[in-house]
């Protein structure tokens, strides 16, 4: 029987550290870690309990995990129309763009193929001996089929929803918000789900300090790097992380949606850095898809990553800085988030 | 009566204060000159006070590293640590990383606020919901 906590509670929290005019915690929700920074210190109560607040909005409207939250009632019918939550009608929207902006590259009905690979409950769940069975690869059927209009969703039949290329993104942004109400005026909130980070507020001076690595919190190898950030947000993907087998073979969780395999490019992992965590977070998992293409594709948005290759051999793109410690030059929205109109049958 | 005769001493007043000319009566040229000088004037300076704003609110939006309006980036230059104490509503000088951004990690018995289902493979229940991600 799982453990429930509830993550208002701002007791759950545990203090890391309170020193530089900054309180740090941390929470260990959605399956991974959650850590919040905030200054001036004294509103670390105020925060945490905003942050926690999104958190468990965010679980309920958007989790694929939980049998109760809304996209998993949506996804265990055959398609259809719904009236869905204010939350999860902007969660569906932003992930809509961000299969827009990134060509298909990351898309929302990929869940079939998520499935079909194995990876169909909570990873802290799935056995770390047991294989998945093979299953034929299933491509998304891709994001046109979904018609949103404002809370109108409507599915086809045999598409499975799956925003974890943006939700946790979005979410990061939505708790940074809050929690910047939460801090009130002067003051600034970072607020990282698992690595996705979202910033908000005025930073301290020179931006927020934040070790981009690839394994592990605050991990210092040859290959991290500490970056600062001043507004926005940054997120990584790799493929060296959530891996289990399926048919005798090692599989990851970057799904490519025109194949339904994991993504098999040059590049392990990438970061980057953009307006919202949504935006970088979709970003980064399309680099990985987008393999070869990769560099090309980011340069066109314009915005700031840094590639690690197969071999640890480290790109920077952009405005991302090579020096240690230096400040990420973030641009403006680069992803179109429009506010959803209702579609043709609906009017 | 020719207005040109009148003295000019009686028309200033509301020459130059921009008013019209009573009707039937004529501005000197002089006058004339002036108030279509400073009329001009006007013109120019209103076109150059649009032009500048024009042009600032263009360059504000094409600057690379623009970063919104909503959040302010805040000085771009690392302070050193060990700095004053800090004045009331000054952003604070952060010497070491307050998090890292990886890849996600799955931390095993992470506590959620509601159920997951139980495994298809025999797994009986979850101990939180895991977001796939990147």
């Amino acid at each position: 029987m799982a453990a429930f906590v509830d993550m208002r509670d701002t007791a759950a929290w545990r203090p890391v550290r309170a020193d530089d005019g900054v309180a740090v915690a941390e929470l260990n929700a959605l399956g991974t870690l959650v850590r919040i920074a905030v200054w001036p210190a004294d509103s670390l109560t105020a925060v945490s309990a905003a942050v926690g607040d999104e958190l468990r909005r965010l679980d309920a409207q958007a989790s694929r995990f939980r049998y109760d939250s809304e996209i998993s009632r949506i996804n265990a019918q055959s398609g259809g129309l719904y009236f869905i939550s204010p939350g999860l009608a902007e969660a569906v929207e932003v992930a809509l763009a961000a299969a827009r902006w990134t060509h298909g590259l990351v898309d929302p009905t990929i869940g079939n193929a998520l499935v079909r690979l194995g990876y169909d409950r909570d990873f802290a769940a799935m056995d770390d001996d047991a294989e998945a069975a093979a299953g034929e690869p299933w491509p998304a059927p891709g994001y046109w089929f979904i018609e949103l209009g404002r809370r109108l969703l409507r599915l086809p039949s045999g598409v499975l929803l799956d925003l974890g290329a943006t939700a946790k993104g979005l979410g990061a942004d939505r708790a940074a918000v809050s929690a910047l109400r939460a801090c009130g005026h002067p003051g600034g909130v970072l607020v990282s789900l698992g690595g996705d980070i979202a910033v908000a507020g005025e930073p301290p001076l020179g931006g927020w300090p934040i070790v981009v690595t690839e394994s592990g919190d605050h991990d210092r190898t040859s290959l991290a790097q500490v970056i600062r950030l001043p507004v926005g947000g940054i997120a990584t993907s790799s493929t060296t992380v959530r891996q289990w087998r399926q048919g005798g073979r090692q599989v990851h969780h970057i799904i490519d949606p025109r194949t339904g395999v994991p993504a098999m490019g040059p590049w392990r992992t990438v970061t980057v850095a953009a307006a919202t965590c949504a935006e970088a977070n979709a970003a980064s998992t399309a680099a990985i898809v987008a393999g070869e293409k990769a560099e090309s594709w980011i340069e066109s948005t314009g915005l700031s990553a840094r590639l690690v290759a197969g071999d640890g051999t480290i790109r920077c793109l952009g405005r991302w800085p090579e020096e240690e410690g230096a400040l990420v030059r973030v641009p403006g929205p680069r992803m179109d988030v429009p506010r959803p109109q209702a579609p043709g049958w609906a009017r | 009566m020719s207005t040109s005769r009148e003295p000019i001493s009686n028309q200033t007043e509301y020459d130059l204060r921009g008013g019209h000319a009573p009707p039937g009566r004529t501005l000197p040229g002089r006058t004339a000159n002036l108030r279509r000088v400073r009329r001009m004037s006007n013109w120019s300076l209103a076109a150059l006070l649009v032009g500048v704003g024009a042009t600032s609110a263009a360059l504000a939006g094409a600057i690379p590293g623009h970063t919104g309006p909503a959040l302010s980036a805040g000085p771009t230059q690392a302070s050193a640590a060990g700095q004053t104490p800090l004045a009331s509503g000054q952003a604070p000088a952060v010497s070491s990383p307050v998090a890292a951004t990886t890849p996600s990690q799955v931390v095993p018995g992470s506590p959620a606020t509601g159920a997951s289902r139980g495994s298809t493979r025999g797994v009986s229940a979850s101990t939180g919901s895991t977001w796939r991600d990147s």
